[in-house]
């Protein structure tokens, strides 16, 4: 039985809008049709389906594949009512197929690749397979973030941090980090507003010292007008912004616009008291250094970019630090 | 015996400002939202109590007013004008209190135009025991200009003569003037402010506190400025937006600064950032470069190299009306 990427029976989660084309769909983590409003740097990553899952419900044994990779990398997890059957890298396989699925309904997610861009052909279950989408009823949760959020460097697609936290805490995860971006863009607060949320987290920092985006006089700003924005659909929702992680190179040494990371940890703190006098009752601040601090500088080989160990390491103290304290 | 008219009263129109601070014996009149202020950033916070054009208005019979209005800082004038015409500027900067004499017979509009310069805390006018008083109501177009010092106009001649105020007089319109001197960063809550009050036209001069700061890069400049317009649109869904890029400044126009912008730079991407919105169905924005506004061949009225003296600003004002406004107001004069 082949399945299109456009049948009802089959739930994108994690992704913001699909391109349809004849014969594929792509799926993106901004709203494709607005494409030409975004930043020209974040369109790359945002074609990259960090967190995106295709869900549904069967009772196959067994399932098929044809995702083809627009890039080099493109790892791909099955999981089946939570639990790892295995995983395809689409650069070597676009045309994959599992035989170890459990018997019986189940809930079947395909984690589509933390990095590289890919085009869903179809899938393809037994004739005769029972076919459901998937109601998701858990909390939906909008992670913000850079490559740190987008994970790339995690063993595979369901091991990113934010994959970690949204499966160990129960939540329906977008993902809405991308690699070298992360500005405080005035359209992603828009998009944020216009997409459901239960539960939002802002990680920002890291790539504004790298790139001087955001000046002392901008910085603070442009956070506040992001969560305002966000707040004018979600005034109640429970939002947490927290610091740059640990990153050894840039916490005390100024960038071209003399911020560094310590400035910034303060500007974020401040600019969230700031908001929460103004009325804001469920804006939350969580410093960096406690999800990622010094002491786990050994699984940051480069400095900036935790490895595939550390972000299981990061995940778990999200869960302890930021989910326990915001969203028991 | 004579009337004494406080700042509340609802005879006086306050105009062009955005909130008034009410305290038992005075009110101060503010550019930003006053019980939001710590949420704005400091440099706005601070020039938002400056009042460019901001205005006084009443009707009255009378010939003679006497007003105590007390400045803040220094170089705080204040212009009188009767129908639009300047009766009389005075000097409040060491004299809270004040005497206009030289207004001409019946009735009229009376303005009392406040200081770009100086934040001004209005315990009263008084009137002759016999004169009327009415309030005015304005039925022009309502103008917001955003923009930097070089719309704040602290060196203009005198209030009224601020190249915003210029061009309001002479085009009839309702001028709110966003004119905040060093501090036009493209900041997104002065675009909500912009959204939540009521006009026909809005115009935004960006880029050159941007450049002075470097307080957005080639990477954010373009977005703040898509995500500003977006954020006005959002209640003023169809009403002309202009924007205009900086005017001429030799030491800006291609001296890259700590993040590698130019003024040059940044005219393309407010181009750009206006090409997007169009494609995107905004039917009613323009972009005007800031050198047809004030070029090269103006040099010698600006003061410092970067903004323009009394003189500059009143030829600013001639050029934004010949320019500008006939792009906007297709009838006007």
């Amino acid at each position: 039985m082949l399945i299109r990427p456009n049948d009802p029976r089959l739930t994108w989660q994690g992704i913001v809008s699909l391109q349809k084309k004849d014969g594929w769909v792509k799926p993106w983590r901004i709203q494709h049709d607005q494409i030409g409003l975004f930043p020209e740097d974040i369109l790359l990553h945002a074609a990259e389906p960090a967190g995106g899952r295709i869900s549904f419900q069967t009772d196959a044994t067994s399932l098929a594949g044809h995702i083809v990779p627009e890039g080099e990398l493109g790892l791909l997890d099955l999981r089946c009512d939570g639990a790892l059957i295995g995983t395809v890298d689409l650069t070597e396989t676009p045309r994959f197929q599992f035989n170890n699925l459990p018997s019986g309904m189940k809930l079947v997610e395909l984690w589509l690749p933390a990095y590289g861009p890919i085009r869903v052909h179809s899938l393809e279950l037994p004739d005769e397979s029972a076919l459901a989408p998937f109601s998701d009823t858990r909390p939906r949760w909008l992670a913000y973030g850079s490559s740190i959020t987008q994970s790339g460097a995690a063993k595979s697609p369901s091991h990113t941090w934010p994959s970690i936290v949204a499966r160990e805490r129960g939540l329906n995860l977008t993902c809405l980090g991308y690699c070298g971006q992360c500005h405080l863009d005035p359209i992603m607060a828009r998009m944020i507003r216009d997409l459901k949320a239960d539960f939002i987290s802002i990680c920002a920092g890291i790539n504004i010292y790298g790139q001087n985006t955001f000046s002392p006089v901008t910085f603070q700003q442009a956070l506040i007008g992001f969560v305002l924005t966000i707040r004018d659909k979600h005034p109640g929702t429970p939002m947490v912004v927290t610091s740059p992680i640990y990153c050894a190179p840039r916490e005390t040494t100024s960038n071209a616009v003399g911020l560094n990371l310590i400035m910034m940890r303060e500007e974020i703190a401040s600019a969230v008291d700031k908001l929460k006098s103004h009325g804001d009752n469920n804006l939350h601040y969580v410093n960096g250094l406690n999800i990622f601090g010094p002491d786990l500088s050994q699984y940051m080989p480069d400095q900036v970019h935790p490895n595939s160990e550390g972000y299981k390491l990061l995940a778990r103290n999200y869960l302890d630090t930021v989910i326990a304290q915001v969203f028991p | 015996m004579s009337h004494t008219i406080r700042g509340d009263d609802p005879r006086l129109t306050w105009q062009g400002i955005v909130s008034l601070q009410k305290e038992d014996d005075w009110v101060k009149p503010w550019r930003i939202p006053c019980g939001q202020a710590d949420l704005f950033p400091e440099g706005v916070a601070i020039q938002a109590q400056r009042p460019s054009g901001a205005r006084i208005v009443f009707r009255s019979d009378t010939a003679s007013l006497t007003g105590d209005i007390l400045s803040e800082e220094d170089d705080c004038f204040l212009d009188v004008s009767s129908n639009g015409r300047l009766c009389g500027t005075v000097d409040l900067t060491n004299t809270p209190q004040f005497q206009i004499d030289t207004l001409p017979e019946g009735d009229k509009l009376i303005e009392l135009w406040l200081s770009p310069a100086s934040p001004i805390r209005f315990r009263s006018i008084t009137l002759p025991g016999e004169a009327t008083i009415e309030r005015f109501e304005d039925s022009r177009p309502r103008w917001i200009t955003y923009g930097s010092s070089i719309t704040q106009c602290r060196a203009a001649e005198s209030p009224s003569q601020t190249w915003p105020a210029i061009v309001a007089q002479e085009q009839g319109l309702n001028l709110t003037c966003l004119g905040f001197g060093g501090s036009c960063h493209l900041h997104p809550i002065v675009a909500r402010v912009i959204r939540d009050l009521p006009a026909d036209f809005v115009s935004i001069c960006a880029g050159v506190n941007i450049h002075g700061q470097n307080s957005l890069s080639p990477r954010s400049f373009c977005p703040a400025l898509v995500g500003f317009v977006l954020t006005i649109r959002e209640r003023h869904p169809h009403i002309p937006i202009v924007l205009t890029s900086p005017i001429h400044s030799q030491g800006g126009e291609n001296t890259p600064n700590a993040v590698g912008f130019t003024f040059a730079m940044m005219r393309d991407e407010i181009a750009t950032a206006v090409e997007k919105l169009k494609t995107y169905g905004d039917n009613n924005i323009q972009y005007i470069s800031g050198l047809e506004l004030f070029g090269p061949d103006l040099e010698s009225y600006l003061s410092d190299g970067l903004h323009p003296n009394a003189e500059g600003y009143k030829l600013l004002g001639k050029n934004y009306l010949n320019t500008v406004i006939p792009k906007v107001f297709h009838h006007s004069a």
